[in-house]
């Protein structure tokens, strides 16, 4: 009998078809408080890291943007401004108790004309090839059962000359800082989980998947294997999170 | 510079700089003029990279300044120089009131690109008149009327002071000539420098034109010790 092809679900090893399955399971049950949750996890460096991505897309009017695991929107509000009323940006999450939140957000933001919401799967996007200006993907990447896939889907559906922006946390760049970085996110961050949320296995697995996640050289890699071209990344919070950005030929 | 921390600093500037714009109705008028202009500062000591845009973002009327970290945007004017003399550039400019393009010459920062806009922009710093009375008012407005009262009282006070400090700033450059002229001496007057340089040029003149003559009659005494060597 052939063997069942495993993957991680934070240090556990689950059978790949199972994975996005528990993936939702904790992004249904933190959607309610998500941003709450952002805030007081990163001390709202979040949104720095979220404004530098902005600038790093090099966003014009007119554009078309894809936001991957958008979740409850942060970006897709960011861009819909930039991108004006010519431009449009869709904002495609697998989970849809998070893209629910994300688009009621939008909505009462008077956030709408320019936005579509789109029920995805990062590995497939459900879109024409040379689609989008630029594609990004914040805190979404880790959470992907098959990587690789995901970059392919990515890369087809930018048009010639798009760019991909990848903002994932990462592996910090000084021991020292590991070491707190360790402390706070096995401790600090599920006790936080459990108070706000009442719910501490999923801000483990957070913690868990973060760990798993490739480095940024290793990222870099993946992202040149899948067929981007000029990768490169910046380090941010010495290197607790990366950005990646990637160009289509 | 860590860009997280780059940009908490840009988006501190950045509401620093627009929320006092709301109170100086005049310079948000002529940001017109610089309408779409991007400048990069660019400063070595530490090291920042700061792209200033002026435009209207998203669905808004009137100019706003934009702070970024990362900019592909064609640049109109790059400034770039250590952090000292950013601060002492613009300290001097407040205080003399002369913070025009030239006084860059001598202040370590180089430009590159359209000057004439950078030349825009700081007129505009220099003219500046941020409505501080109204801006306290509004900070004070959920205390009730008597807030408003004092806000204004306060306001009236700031502005008394700055007016006295601007008049002061003014005439101290004056005043210092002066004194260093007049009642303690320790400078020349500008007579008496120009007479002392007069007085310096002529001497030169003497003195290069001796050296000509000792030069002429050495050739001189050279060729006659060769005639008679030749006798």
């Amino acid at each position: 009998m052939a063997e069942e092809k495993q993957t991680h679900f934070g240090y556990e090893q689950v059978k790949v078809e199972e994975k996005a399955g528990r993936v939702a399971g904790v992004f249904h049950s933190v959607a309610a408080k998500y941003d709450l949750m952002n805030d007081l996890m990163s001390g709202g460096i979040h949104r720095l890291w979220k404004r530098f991505t902005i600038e790093a897309s090099a966003v014009r009017p007119g554009h078309s943007v894809l936001d991957i695991a958008g979740g409850t929107g942060d970006l897709t509000a960011k861009f819909s401004r930039l991108v004006g009323e010519n431009g449009n940006v869709v904002l495609a999450d697998i989970n849809d108790s998070m893209l629910k939140v994300g688009r009621d957000k939008l909505l009462d933001h008077g956030i709408a004309g320019n936005v579509q919401y789109s029920l995805a799967d990062a590995q497939h996007l459900p879109f024409a090839d040379n689609s989008f200006d630029i594609v990004t993907i914040a805190f979404g990447l880790r959470n992907v059962t098959d990587k690789d896939l995901a970059l392919r889907s990515m890369l087809r559906v930018l048009k010639p000359g798009g760019r991909l922006l990848i903002l994932e946390f990462s592996k910090p760049e000084t021991a020292a800082l590991e070491k707190i970085y360790d402390q706070y996110s096995f401790k600090l961050l599920p006790f936080m989980g459990k108070l706000v949320t009442n719910d501490a296995d999923s801000y483990r697995y957070l913690a868990e998947s973060i760990r798993m996640h490739p480095d940024q050289q290793t990222l870099k890699g993946m992202m040149e294997e899948a067929g981007f071209e000029n990768c490169s990344f910046h380090n941010m919070t010495g290197g607790i999170v990366a950005l990646h950005k990637g160009f289509k030929a | 510079m860590d860009p997280a921390l780059a940009s908490a600093f840009a988006l501190a500037l950045e509401n620093c700089v627009n929320a006092a714009l709301t109170y100086d109705a005049g310079t948000r008028h002529k940001l017109q003029q610089l309408d779409t202009c991007v400048f990069h500062f660019d400063l070595s000591s530490p090291t920042l990279s700061l792209y200033m845009e002026v435009s209207k973002p998203g669905h808004t009327d009137e100019n706003r300044f934009l702070f970024a970290v990362y900019s592909e945007k064609n640049i109109d004017c790059k400034v770039s120089g250590g952090l000292s003399n950013f601060l002492f550039l613009f300290a001097n400019s407040q205080l003399s009131g002369r913070g025009n393009i030239s006084s860059l010459a001598e202040s370590g920062i180089r430009v590159q690109g359209n000057t004439a806009k950078l030349a825009i922009l700081q007129d505009l710093l220099q003219e500046l008149d941020i409505d501080w009375e109204q801006a306290l008012i509004d900070f004070n407005s959920p205390l009730g009327e008597g807030a408003k009262v004092v806000s204004h009282q306060f306001a009236e006070a700031i502005k008394h002071f700055l007016n006295w400090q601007k008049e002061n700033a003014a005439s101290m450059e004056n005043n210092l000539v002066r004194f260093l002229l007049d009642e303690i001496k320790v400078l020349p007057s500008k007579v008496e420098f120009k007479e002392f340089s007069t007085q310096v040029a002529a001497l030169r003149a003497a003195s290069e034109r001796l050296h000509a003559r000792v030069i002429r009659q050495q050739q001189q005494k050279q060729e006659q010790t060769q005639d008679r060597n030749k006798k």
